[in-house]
């Protein structure tokens, strides 16, 4: 599969997710459009399988990848559920078992990011902190607000509580280890790793304003209105996936070019 | 340092930064060449692919 292909793939699914919202009406939107949205992860996914096979699972990114895929994948995995469920009740079940499912993906994919972003040995320089630092800063400080701060209700019962206050918490972590991305980033020095991880800071970036929009507007989301955030949602999906997708072209390019000497030596 | 040593090393980094598989057709590239030329190639692998800093620190820890 050739690049474009998947940016042509990513933005019919973009539009046919719009389109769905769009132009049907409830309550067929919602079934339809929960769906479509839930199965924006499978971009993540392929993406993830994609770079990991690249590398090989033998191999200590490979790995990485692997991880941060299943991760990943326990996102995919409840927001699945949390549309199968939704089939037979119009109630929010919460909390369910699918946040469990969700929750859990927050640490695999903390352990796969990490293991990936602390390995090499990255060439920092000082200098360059400051935008990392500004741009980080904003996550966390509107992530712990509105994600860990904002959370808590007296009028929820104390699971509720701790499992908003997790899902705030989880956020939280992906905002910081997003400043590490930026850090990952300036030390590629527009080589050929540089681009790849722009994408995938722009996808994690996607999925945090996403996220802190939803804990603005909780109520009026639940109530049906604010549906245009789950949008934002697949497109996280889709340029996360894209920026996975890249680092494993950038392996098959290596192999190739070196394939190519081996032909003509 | 030997050849034969230095191109392993090289095949090592290549395989630790790249997956094995790469590694493999690197180390068919790298037969009989001498330790200028896989310096070289090396240095012009990395740099092109994480960057001229990052390859430094790679390369200086080889020697």
């Amino acid at each position: 599969m050739k690049k474009y292909h998947y940016i042509l793939i990513a933005f019919v699914y973009f539009f046919l997710v719009l389109g769905l919202y769009t132009f049907i009406d409830n309550p067929m939107r919602d079934a339809y459009a929960t769906f479509f949205q839930s199965l924006g992860g499978i971009f993540c996914i392929a993406g993830g399988i994609y770079v990991a096979l690249k590398y090989g699972l033998d191999n200590y990114h490979g790995r990485s990848f692997l991880i941060i895929t299943v991760g990943v994948g326990c996102w995919f995995l409840g927001d699945m559920l949390w549309f199968f469920t939704s089939i037979f009740t119009t109630e929010r079940l919460f909390p369910s078992p699918m946040d469990f499912i969700y929750l859990l993906g927050y640490p695999i994919l903390f352990y796969g990011l990490g293991r990936e972003l602390f390995i090499n040995k990255l060439a920092i320089n000082p200098k360059k902190y400051f935008w990392p630092a500004i741009v980080s800063f904003i996550y966390v400080v509107a992530v712990s607000y509105f994600g860990v701060y904002k959370a808590y209700s007296a009028e929820n019962t104390i699971l509720e509580n701790a499992l908003n206050i997790i899902y705030g918490v989880g956020d939280l972590l992906l905002a910081i280890l997003a400043l590490y991305i930026l850090l990952k980033i300036e030390s590629y020095e527009k080589a050929k790793f540089y681009y790849p991880w722009i994408i995938i800071f722009i996808g994690i970036s996607l999925y945090l304003i996403a996220d802190i929009l939803y804990y603005i507007f909780l109520d009026e989301y639940l109530a049906g209105g604010y549906y245009y955030f789950d949008l934002i949602w697949v497109a996280s999906y889709a340029v996360w996936g894209y920026g996975l997708w890249n680092i494993g072209y950038v392996i098959k390019e290596i192999r190739q070019n070196v394939s190519n000497k081996l032909i003509s030596k | 340092m030997e050849n034969a040593l230095f191109e392993k090393r090289a095949i090592d980094i290549i395989a630790q930064y790249f997956g094995t598989n790469t590694a493999n057709l690197y180390a068919q590239y790298y037969k009989d060449k001498d330790v200028d030329f896989i310096k070289k190639s090396l240095a012009d692998l990395l740099s092109d692919v994480v960057g001229a800093s990052t390859t430094a620190k790679i390369i200086q820890e080889i020697k």
